[in-house]
């Protein structure tokens, strides 16, 4: 009998592509000014992701990232705490980045979650709210560890067994990993998706500087941050100037860790995380959006402020293309997701997931949370909204769209 | 004409209130840990300064507590600073050196002393010129191993310098001033002459420029560096200044490129030239530099291809030919891999020594750094003399030993093959020396032997497996054959000399617990030589128990190994019992 396992094992079944993403190159500096560390093995091209693909085969799913440059090997590379070598703390062949897939598996619109995990400080817009996601890391049983740890110290009166099914429920780490060049596999079960296909699928992909080592996140000093707050899940935290150990930003705002999302163009990227707006993922499907399209639309945005500033003498204070930059910004404003009203008119309960990990959530962050960005008044929000409409930045039907959801915040 | 007089207190009262006010500094402390070690062993060798196999110890428990610090004193300005206690000798059973502080004979390391091992200040001014520049300590990984290579853990931040970058078209520019400890430079910083001292050694440096660019599809980068030794000169009026004479120079320069040739195809090359010029020779076996004035090449060819047509298959080759004479006093000396095959097969690391008789844990590592003699036959085939800079200080059994790659030359086909969810690689190397040659008596003769005739093929083939049995199976499956051949004098065969070494290993893993992951090995290896017309066979077994404990902030690991087999490691002629034990545990909390 064990042999035949063993035979099963190694059985093949043949894997089926669903869908192969692509994201435009040299574009691995999150909003426009993050820098890599000042190390040897952290290079430009390190953490550009060039290509998702998604395959299936009988037993589950295969995730493949491809990057510009080949994977780092743990083989030579220290964790820097004492002589140890990293192969003991990397054992899946790859140290230097964490990969978070979040999949909207119904493409119900309203249905699932906006934020993403700890330490990568963003949301994903409504349209794309997963149901699932996968976080590919070095250490993904010690990731797995450091949350439930912290969610136990966040939520002292809320049992370990409470939170562990939720986020297994919801957030897969895979484990079995093969790193082939420049490219990272990773497997997820087919049993997680509960039995979604992936024919219709949308997927918002993120890659973050993975941290070598394993730290408490403490701080000496007195912080009113909350333990989910102080939280990093192994990503690189960005620090201003060109540090040694983990990525720099030289522009006076503070710098998202995120390094490189799967998105059509870097104009996109560049104003979506640049500006601390929702996130944007890419769909396939029946329920396919055209985010090329949409992207477009940010890349000429660009161009149409260019012009206007070329002709228009620039306002005081600031110049048109960031005051516009500025209303999108406020057009894209992280909201914490409310419940929907569904067809009675009743609210529907909150998904359990959100109640341990959305900061936007009552008790789950400080008093001033979402570290980055500022929350505009709704009149000013709308006059935003007007004269993007007006500069034919947005169409009719995303004018209303829109529209309606910032009345729904009166 | 009225002329203005301000008071000086008035003066300063208006400069005082024109300052900025002072800026909140945010400081962080990051990394900082504690590092505790467990040696056992049945060798039973206390501990001597520092406690580590390569020392001498395999007892004893260990403390080490880092501290790190960084103020972020203004969005421009940063600043650094890492104090850490040196791993005494068996500080929890010798309590820092209790009552003996003074004594020269227990040093630092058993006192525990808490020592400033590098600070910094770094600046980015946002100018379109400079992105940053850096005073005071660094791990110099910034540049190629082969030229200014990071510094070895022992020593990491030690070294000082400045350090300034900037950007150029669409590249950058890197200007360092790297000030070298006395044992980087020539003759240890004692001058031309042995065992005098030499003012100058605080003063030495080693300048290095570094130019990467984009060209296209390409990435080209080049570098050159300089070091020049002093010494003071005779010089009869000082009221000038005193004259200085540079009795030694070791300029190198690099030239990369590596790029896209086209989709799965990828090409990269490198070119490395040094120069050792002196006007001093020195006669002294164990200096760490050439003896005399020698120039030399070196240069690497990569290609790697991944055919598209045939999933799960790709290809690596390199061609790479190491001068013998290539000296670079900075390059990298033990944590750099810069080759791509494994080399030599490091479960005979250290053969002929008891405390080695498991050889090194994991897989030896390549450095450009000159290497350290090794002769035979006192404590067997690889025991090592001289003071090359190829650094295997201070490590312990399970940490990459290195070797230095100066005088190869040769070839390496890596291909990886993934099929039926089973990844599989196979390297072949065949290597020759540079330094192949008969009755040699020049600047080099106190790295190299004087006759050497010698080949060395390499094979090895690997292949893992997760089996989805009992929860889950880390299978990995490991194959190596070295064979190693040198006629050494040419006027003779008694002298010549074979060895082969085959071995394999089997471990398995798994995750027994969230929190725990335990693997277990087993490996049987061979060692054949045959020196002199006399063989002499060597076989052991090396089981291997492993363990590794994490939680957030927290890990706890542990290594132990037996050892059991026969051998001839001295090479008597008589076959003796090898039997080994040995253990390291660590502990490590970061916060």
């Amino acid at each position: 009998m064990s042999v035949l396992l063993l035979l099963a094992s190694f059985s093949v079944a043949a894997e089926r592509e669903i869908v192969t993403l692509t994201d435009p190159a040299n574009d691995d500096f999150g909003g426009g000014s993050l820098v890599y560390p000042e190390r040897l093995d952290y290079r430009p091209g390190d953490l550009d992701l060039r290509v998702l693909k998604i395959s299936k085969d009988d037993k589950g799913f295969w995730f493949e990232a491809t990057f510009a440059n080949p994977v780092r090997d743990p083989k030579a590379a220290k964790t820097g705490i004492g002589p140890e070598p990293m192969p003991v703390s990397a054992r899946r062949g790859f140290y230097t980045f964490n990969i978070d897939v979040y999949i909207d598996t119904d493409r119900a619109p309203g249905s699932g979650n906006s934020f993403t995990l700890p330490g990568r400080k963003a949301r994903i817009d409504p349209a794309y709210a997963w149901e699932r996601a996968i976080i590919l890391t070095p250490r993904p049983e010690l990731a797995r560890g450091e949350l439930f740890d912290v969610l136990s110290r966040q939520f002292p009166n809320r049992s370990r067994y409470e939170a562990e099914t939720s986020i297994d429920n919801s957030v897969y780490f895979p484990t079995e990993v093969r790193v082939r060049g420049k490219s990272v596999e990773f497997f997820v079960p087919a049993a997680f998706f509960g039995g979604s296909d992936g024919a219709d699928w949308a997927v918002t992909t993120l890659v973050t500087g993975a941290r070598p080592y394993s730290s408490m996140s403490l701080s000496f000093l007195p912080t009113s941050k909350t333990p989910l707050e102080q939280m990093d899940m192994g990503a690189m935290q960005p620090a201003q100037g060109r540090p040694q150990d983990t990525f720099g930003f030289e522009s006076g705002q503070e710098a998202s860790p995120i390094v490189d999302a799967l998105m059509p163009s870097v104009a996109q990227q560049i104003a979506l995380i640049g500006n601390d707006e929702p996130l944007i993922g890419m769909s396939w499907g029946p329920h396919a959006v055209n985010e090329s399209a949409l992207s477009r639309r940010f890349e000429r945005g660009a161009e149409t402020v260019r012009a206007k500033r070329n002709t228009t003498p620039e306002a005081s204070g600031g110049s048109l293309f960031s005051s516009t930059l500025g209303g999108l910004k406020n057009w894209f404003r992280s909201d914490p997701v409310r419940p929907e009203a569904d067809a009675s008119g009743q609210s529907r309960k909150p998904v359990p997931l959100q109640s341990f990990l959305d900061p936007g959530i009552k008790g789950n962050a400080a008093a001033e949370s979402a570290p980055i960005g500022q929350h505009a008044p709704v009149p000013e929000r709308l006059r935003t909204l007007q004269q993007l409409f007006d500069d034919k930045l947005i169409d009719e039907a995303e004018y209303r769209m829109h529209k309606q959801r910032i009345l729904g915040d009166l | 004409m009225k002329t203005l007089h301000v008071k000086p207190l008035v003066a300063a009262v208006g400069l005082a209130l024109s300052a900025p006010a002072a800026m909140a500094v945010n400081l962080d402390f990051s990394g900082s840990n504690i590092y505790m070690k467990f040696l056992d062993g049945d060798q039973k060798i206390a501990a001597q300064g520092s406690g580590d196999t390569a020392t001498g110890a395999d007892q004893g428990q260990w403390t080490e507590m880092e501290l790190r610090i960084k103020a972020v004193i203004s969005p421009k300005v940063e600043a650094g600073a890492r104090i850490q206690s040196r791993s005494s000798a068996a500080y929890w059973s010798e309590f820092g050196g209790f009552g003996l502080e003074g004594s020269v004979d227990n040093n630092v390391n058993k006192q525990i002393f808490m020592k400033l091992r590098g600070a910094y200040v770094q600046v980015t001014p946002g100018y379109n010129w400079l992105n940053m520049a850096r005073i005071g300590s660094s791990d110099w990984g910034m540049f190629d191993p082969f030229t200014v290579g990071k510094v070895r853990y022992i020593d990491r931040d030690n070294y000082n310098g400045l350090y300034f970058r900037g950007p150029v078209a669409k590249g950058s520019w890197e200007v360092a001033r790297v000030s070298l400890p006395e044992y980087l430079q020539t003759n240890y910083g004692q001058g031309p002459t042995c065992c005098s001292t030499d003012d100058t050694r605080t003063q030495e440096a080693t300048w290095i420029g570094q130019l990467t660019m984009p060209v296209g599809p390409a990435r080209l980068a080049a570098s050159a560096q300089i070091t020049e030794d002093h010494v003071k000169a005779t010089d009869a009026n000082l009221f000038d200044g005193q004259d200085v004479n540079t009795f030694a120079k070791n300029n190198v320069y690099m030239l990369k490129a590596e790029g896209n040739v086209m989709d799965g195809l990828e090409l990269k090359g490198a070119y490395y030239r040094s120069e050792f010029e002196t006007d001093a020779f020195f006669d002294q076996s164990w200096i760490n530099s050439p003896k005399d004035s020698i120039d030399d090449n070196a240069f690497k060819v990569d290609v790697a291809w991944s055919p598209a047509s045939v999933n799960g298959l790709s290809i690596a080759y390199q061609y790479f030919n190491i001068g013998e004479g290539f000296y670079s006093n900075t390059a990298a000396r033990t944590e750099s891999d810069v080759l791509l095959t494994e080399g030599s097969e490091a479960a005979w690391y250290g053969w002929g020594d008891p405390k080695w008789n498991g050889g090194a844990y994991s897989d030896y590592t390549q450095v450009a750094a000159t290497p350290k003699k090794v002769v035979t036959p006192a404590y067997g085939y690889t025991t090592a003399m001289g003071n090359g800079l190829t650094d295997n200080d201070f490590k312990d059994f399970n940490e990459a030993p290195s070797e230095s790659i100066l005088g190869w030359k040769g070839h390496t086909v890596l291909v990886n093959y993934d099929a039926f969810n089973v990844p599989m690689s196979a390297e072949y190397s065949r290597i020759e020396y540079n330094n192949n040659w008969q009755n040699y008596t020049g600047p080099l003769n106190h790295f190299y032997p004087a006759n050497q005739d010698r080949t060395t093929d390499i094979f090895v083939f690997k292949a893992s497996h997760n089996f989805n049995v009992a929860g889950g199976l880390d299978a990995s499956f490991k194959y190596k054959w070295v064979k190693d051949n040198d006629d050494v004098s040419k006027a003779t065969s008694a002298d010549d000399a074979e060895s082969k070494d085959s071995g394999f290993s089997f471990t398995l893993g798994k995750q027994l617990h969230n929190d725990l992951y335990g693997s277990v090995s087993y490996g049987h290896y061979s060692r054949d030589i045959s020196a002199a017309g006399v063989d002499y066979d060597n076989e052991k077994d090396i089981w291997s128990l492993k363990f590794n404990y994490s939680l957030a902030g927290f890990e706890t690991g542990l290594l132990a190994q037996w050892i059991d087999g026969e051998g001839d490691p001295l090479r008597t002629g008589t076959k003796t019992d090898i039997e080994q034990y040995r253990l390291k545990a660590t502990v490590q909390a970061v916060f």
